[in-house]
C-alpha cells in the first residue's frame, strides 16, 4: 500500500531582500587599512581604469549577518529541492544518481583551486581525467573524438550546427546548404541553434506512429539540406526504430546527421550512434551522467563526431603526448569552428561523470539505462489506472526511459487541465512537474521520468498522489482548481506576469522602475 | 437482428457554397444559387455514400419520400419504408418531424446528410437518443458528426450494418459563432453532442474554439505577402488566419469569404465560383492561398467550396500556398490535413506533402489526404 504523508509546507511571506534592513546596517564591520600602510599604499582605486570606477557604491542591501542567515534558510525551505523529495516530474530533466561523494570531489581543493590559467605542467591530474573522460565518451557514442567544451546542451547543439556548417563551408556548399531540418518534438535549441546560425529550418511533425513522419523527410530534403538534427526517443518516449532510414536519406541528400542525446538515461550500453549512421551526437553531462542541476546550471554538453568532422571541433581538446607522456590541451586544429566559450568546459561536471562512469563501470552503465526504462514502464502501468489519464500514440508500444501522459480526458470530464494538477502535486510534497515543450501537441501534457534512481516504493507513492487527483477532480474539481493549498507559495501565478513585459521585472532596480512607472 | 436506419438529406445543403452564401437555409440565397447556375449536391453526396453500402439485406431504411432520401434509396433500389412529406419545398420542420418517426419506430440509427445546420436539427431533435452519422454536404462543416467524405460515411454504414467493430463516440455539435466575427476571429460555437458512429479514423474533428496566435499569423502573413508577385492574381480564402493576410496584402477582405486580391489591391471581393475562373482566365497567373480548419484539417471543401475543383485545376497545385500555423498543425493532433472538394480526380491530384511556411525561416512540410 503505497504511502502518503501528511505535508505542510513552511510559509514564511518573506520580503525581497532589498526590502529588509535599513540604511548603514552591516553583516561584519571591515577594519580600515592603517595608516601606516595607508601611507604606503596609497589610494589603490588609482589602479582601477577611470571608465571601471563606479561614481557611486553598489546599492545592495543593508543587512546584518543573522538576518541574512534567517532569510535564505527561511527561502530555503520554501523550496522542494531534489533531495527532499520524489522528483519524477521532471521529464527529460529528471535528476539522475548523483551520489554525494562526487561532491567531495567535484569540491576538492584540488579541483575548486585550480586556475585555467595554471601551467598545464601543475594540472597534469585533471587534463588526465578529461582526456580519459573523453576516451570513455567514444567508447559509449562509437565515435572518434570528443569535446568537453560546451557549457550545456542547447551551445552543444549550436556547436555541432555549426560542425555542419563548417563541413560545407570546406566543401564549397556553404551558402547553397541553408536548410536544417528537425522535429517539433526535439528540444527546441534543435530549431533555435541553427536559427540563430542563419539556417532555415524545416520541423517534421509525427505521424500516426507517433515518430517523425518518414515520408515527410522525403519530401523535403535535397540539395539544400545541410542536416537533420533529431532526438531519439523524443519526449514521448517511443522509440523511433527506423532511425536508421532517417540519417540514410539525409546522407544520400548530401546533409549530415546529428543526434541529440542530451539525455542517454535510457541508451546506456544499448545503443550508440555510430550505429545508427551519425555523424554527431551530444550529451548533457548533467543530465545523463550525474551531477545536481536545474536552475540554469551548471551544465556540460560534449560533442561526439565521427573522423571526417573532428578537425572543426572547437577548441581546446585534452591530448596526451606519448613521447613525453604528459597531458596538454590541444589547440591545434587549424579549421576548428574556434572557441565557444572560455577555458575548457565546465570542470566540476565533467569530474563527476568521470566519477560516475568509472564508479558505475560499463555493465553499471547499461544497467542504468535497464532499469530506468523498467521504472518508467513501472510507473506508466500504475498511471495508466488513474482515472482520467492517457498515453497518446503508438498504442500497446511500451516506451523507453519517459513518456508524454496526456489529462485531456480528466479536463473534460472535470474542467480540471493540467496546470491545476500541477499545482496540486505540490501539496502533497512532489516538485511540481513539467508538462511539454513548446507547442503542446499533446493536450493537457505531463511528462515523468521515473529514472533508475527511485524504488518501487518511490514510484508507487509518486502514482498514488495522482490518484488521489484524479479523485478529487471528480469529486470535489474545485479543491484542484484552486491548488496549491499546503505550499510555501499560496497564489496562483498569473501567466500574464511571465509574458508582459511590464508585469515582470528580472531585477530589483527594473521592479523599482515599473512599479514607480505604474504609480505615477 | 434487422438493423433499423433513418436516412434524412437535406436537399440544399452545400448550394451556397460555391455561390459565395456563408449557409444554406435562407431561401433567398437558395434562390439566388439556383438562377446562378449552381446546382444542388447534397443527394450526390448522400447516394454516394449509399453506394458504398453492401448487405443492404440485413437493414431496413425509413426515409422521407422524394428529394429527402426516398427519391435516393429507391434509384439504388433499397428497401424503405417511407415517410410522407407534405411540403413542396422542405424547411427543418420536415428534418424535426422526421426526426420524430424515427424516434417512434425506434431506429438503431441515423445517417443524415447536410451541414452545421442540419446537425443542430438533428441536434435538437433526437438529442443522444439515437446514434447517428453525418453524410457531409454542407458549407463549413465544423461539427465532429461528419465522417471525413462520404465515401467514409458509406464505409463507416456498411462496418455498422455488418456487425464489424464500430462505436458510438459523443461529439460535438458546432456552428459558426457570429459573434467573434466582430473580432476578426472566426470561430465556433457549441450547441450540444450527438452519438456518433466511429470505427478507425473516419470522422473528421470538429473545429477548434482556440483563436489564432497573433505573432504567429503576424509572422505568417508577413513571410506571404513579402512574396506576392506582381501581376499575379493571389485568391485568398476564409479564416482568421487568411484574413490577417489579406489585410496585410491589400487593407481589405472578407473574414468568411474567398477574395482575389493583384497588385496590393482588392479586385474579387467575397467572390463565388463564377467570378473566380473568370478572374483567372483573364489574369497571366493565379496562386491559391488557403488555411485549413483548425481542428478538423480541411484544406479544401469545408467553407471555401468557391475554390472549386475546377477552380483549382486551372489554378495548379504547385500554386497552392498554405497557410497554416504552428499551433494549427499541432491541434491535428497527427492527423494529415484533408480535401473533398467533391470530385475525386482532383482529391487524388490535392494529395502529397505540402511545404509550409510559418515565417521567413520556418517551415514544415505536412501531408495532404484525401480518404
Amino acid at each position: 500500500m503505497a504511502r502518503i504523508r501528511d505535508f505542510h509546507q513552511a510559509r514564511w511571506d518573506e520580503p525581497i531582500i532589498f526590502d529588509i534592513g535599513r540604511k548603514g546596517e552591516r553583516g561584519i564591520l571591515v577594519e580600515r587599512p592603517k595608516k601606516e600602510v595607508m601611507e604606503i599604499a596609497g589610494d589603490t582605486s588609482r589602479h582601477i581604469p577611470e571608465g571601471f570606477l563606479r561614481k557611486t557604491p553598489p546599492a545592495l542591501p543593508e543587512i546584518s549577518q543573522m538576518q541574512v542567515l534567517r532569510h535564505y534558510l527561511r527561502l530555503s525551505q520554501e523550496t522542494i529541492g531534489t533531495d527532499l523529495n520524489i522528483d519524477i516530474g521532471l521529464g527529460t530533466c529528471t535528476m539522475k544518481y548523483s551520489p554525494k561523494n562526487h561532491e567531495t570531489f567535484a569540491n576538492s581543493p584540488k579541483v575548486a583551486e585550480l586556475h585555467p590559467y595554471q601551467d598545464e605542467s601543475t594540472v597534469q591530474g585533471i587534463l588526465e581525467l578529461m582526456y580519459h573522460l573523453q576516451e570513455y565518451l567514444k567508447e559509449i557514442s562509437g565515435m572518434d573524438e570528443v569535446c568537453l567544451n560546451a557549457g550545456g546542451g542547447s551551445q552543444a547543439i549550436f556547436s555541432n550546427t555549426s560542425l555542419i556548417r563548417a563541413y560545407h563551408e570546406a566543401r564549397g556548399e556553404g551558402a547553397k546548404r541553408n536548410e536544417i531540418i528537425t522535429t517539433i518534438l526535439s528540444h527546441p535549441a534543435n530549431a533555435g541553434a541553427p536559427s540563430t546560425l542563419g539556417y532555415k529550418l524545416i520541423t517534421l511533425y509525427p505521424d500516426e506512429s507517433g515518430c517523425p513522419d518518414l515520408e515527410a523527410l522525403k519530401a523535403c530534403v535535397g540539395e539544400h539540406t545541410a542536416g537533420l538534427l533529431i532526438t531519439n526517443p523524443e519526449d514521448t518516449g517511443i522509440y523511433n526504430e527506423r532511425i536508421k532510414e532517417y540519417v540514410k536519406i539525409v546522407h544520400e541528400a548530401g546533409g549530415l546527421c546529428i543526434y541529440d542525446q542530451a539525455n542517454l538515461n535510457g541508451l546506456f550500453g544499448l545503443t550508440r550512434a555510430r550505429e545508427a549512421g551519425f555523424d554527431a551526437c551530444h550529451y548533457n553531462l548533467h543530465k545523463s551522467f550525474s551531477s545536481p542541476h536545474g536552475s540554469q546550471g551548471p551544465g556540460a554538453g560534449v560533442q561526439c563526431v565521427t573522423r571526417d568532422l573532428a578537425k572543426y571541433l572547437p577548441v581546446p581538446i585534452a591530448a596526451y603526448d606519448e613521447e613525453t607522456r604528459t597531458y596538454y590541451l590541444d589547440g591545434g586544429f587549424p579549421e576548428s569552428i574556434g572557441k565557444i566559450r572560455k577555458y575548457q568546459g565546465v570542470t566540476p561536471v565533467i569530474v563527476r561523470a568521470y566519477a560516475y562512469i568509472r564508479s558505475l563501470g560499463g555493465e553499471g552503465l547499461k544497467q542504468v539505462a535497464e532499469l530506468a526504462i523498467l521504472n518508467n514502464n513501472y510507473l506508466l502501468k500504475k498511471l495508466e489506472s488513474v482515472k482520467g489519464i492517457s498515453l497518446p500514440w503508438a498504442k500497446g508500444k511500451k516506451r523507453l526511459e519517459q513518456a508524454r501522459l496526456s489529462w485531456e480526458k480528466l479536463t473534460e470530464e472535470t474542467g480540471v487541465n493540467t496546470d491545476d494538477i500541477d499545482r496540486r502535486i505540490v501539496d502533497y510534497g512532489f516538485q511540481s512537474y513539467f508538462a511539454s515543450h513548446h507547442p503542446m501537441i499533446i493536450p493537457e501534457p505531463f511528462t515523468p521520468e521515473a529514472c533508475e534512481t527511485y524504488s518501487k516504493q518511490d514510484i508507487d507513492e509518486y502514482a498514488k498522489a495522482f490518484e488521489m487527483i484524479s479523485e478529487e477532480a471528480y469529486q470535489d474539481p474545485e479543491i484542484v482548481k484552486r491548488a496549491p493549498h499546503k505550499a510555501a507559495l499560496k497564489t496562483q501565478i498569473n501567466q500574464d506576469m511571465l509574458i508582459k513585459p511590464e508585469l515582470f521585472a528580472c531585477t530589483w532596480r527594473a521592479y523599482q522602475k515599473k512599479k514607480s512607472k505604474r504609480n505615477d | 437482428m434487422i438493423k433499423r436506419i433513418g436516412l434524412i438529406v437535406n436537399p440544399v445543403a452545400g448550394l451556397g457554397g460555391r455561390a459565395a452564401f456563408k449557409g444554406s437555409d435562407d431561401i433567398g440565397n437558395q434562390e439566388r444559387a439556383l438562377k446562378a447556375g449552381y446546382e444542388k449536391n447534397a443527394c450526390k453526396r448522400a447516394e454516394e455514400c449509399l453506394r458504398h453500402v453492401k448487405g443492404l439485406g440485413k437493414c431496413m431504411f425509413i426515409a422521407p419520400k422524394g428529394e429527402m432520401g426516398g427519391r435516393i434509396v429507391e434509384k439504388l433500389a433499397i428497401p424503405y419504408q417511407s415517410i410522407p412529406v407534405f411540403h413542396k419545398r422542405t424547411t427543418r420542420r420536415d428534418t424535426l418531424d422526421c426526426l420524430e418517426v424515427f424516434k417512434k419506430e425506434k431506429a438503431d440509427l441515423i445517417v443524415f446528410c447536410g451541414g452545421d445546420g442540419t446537425a443542430r436539427d438533428v441536434c435538437e431533435g433526437c438529442g443522444e437518443e439515437i446514434p447517428v452519422l453525418g453524410i457531409p454536404a454542407g458549407v463549413k462543416m465544423y461539427s465532429g458528426c461528419f465522417a471525413v467524405n462520404p465515401q467514409m460515411a458509406g464505409n463507416l454504414l456498411n462496418d455498422y450494418i455488418r456487425d464489424r467493430r464500430c462505436s458510438f463516440e459523443l461529439r460535438e455539435v458546432m456552428d459558426l459563432d457570429e459573434k467573434f466575427l466582430g473580432n476578426y476571429s472566426v470561430s465556433s460555437r457549441l450547441y450540444g453532442y450527438l452519438s456518433v458512429l466511429n470505427a478507425g479514423e473516419r470522422l473528421q474533428g470538429a473545429k477548434t474554439a482556440s483563436p489564432p496566435d497573433p505573432f504567429e499569423v503576424e509572422a505568417l502573413a508577413e513571410k506571404i505577402v513579402s512574396e506576392m508577385k506582381r501581376d499575379v492574381l493571389y485568391i485568398i480564402g476564409p479564416g482568421s488566419t487568411t484574413y490577417q493576410i489579406k489585410k496585410a496584402a491589400c487593407g481589405d477582405g472578407t473574414l468568411i469569404g474567398v477574395d482575389a486580391v493583384r497588385n496590393g489591391r482588392m479586385i474579387g471581393k467575397d467572390a463565388d465560383e463564377k467570378t473566380l475562373i473568370d478572374l483567372i482566365r483573364e489574369n497571366r497567373a493565379a496562386e491559391i492561398i488557403v488555411t485549413c480548419i483548425g481542428g478538423v484539417g480541411f484544406v479544401f471543401g469545408r467553407g471555401n467550396q468557391q475554390i472549386s475543383a475546377d477552380v483549382i485545376r486551372l489554378v495548379g497545385k504547385e500554386h497552392i500556398h498554405l497557410a497554416v500555423t504552428k499551433s494549427k498543425l499541432a491541434g491535428l493532433n497527427q492527423r494529415p490535413m484533408y480535401v473533398d472538394t467533391g470530385d475525386k480526380g482532383i482529391d487524388g491530384y490535392l494529395s502529397g506533402y505540402y511545404q509550409i511556411n510559418f515565417n521567413k525561416r520556418e517551415s514544415t512540410v505536412y501531408k495532404i489526404q484525401s480518404m
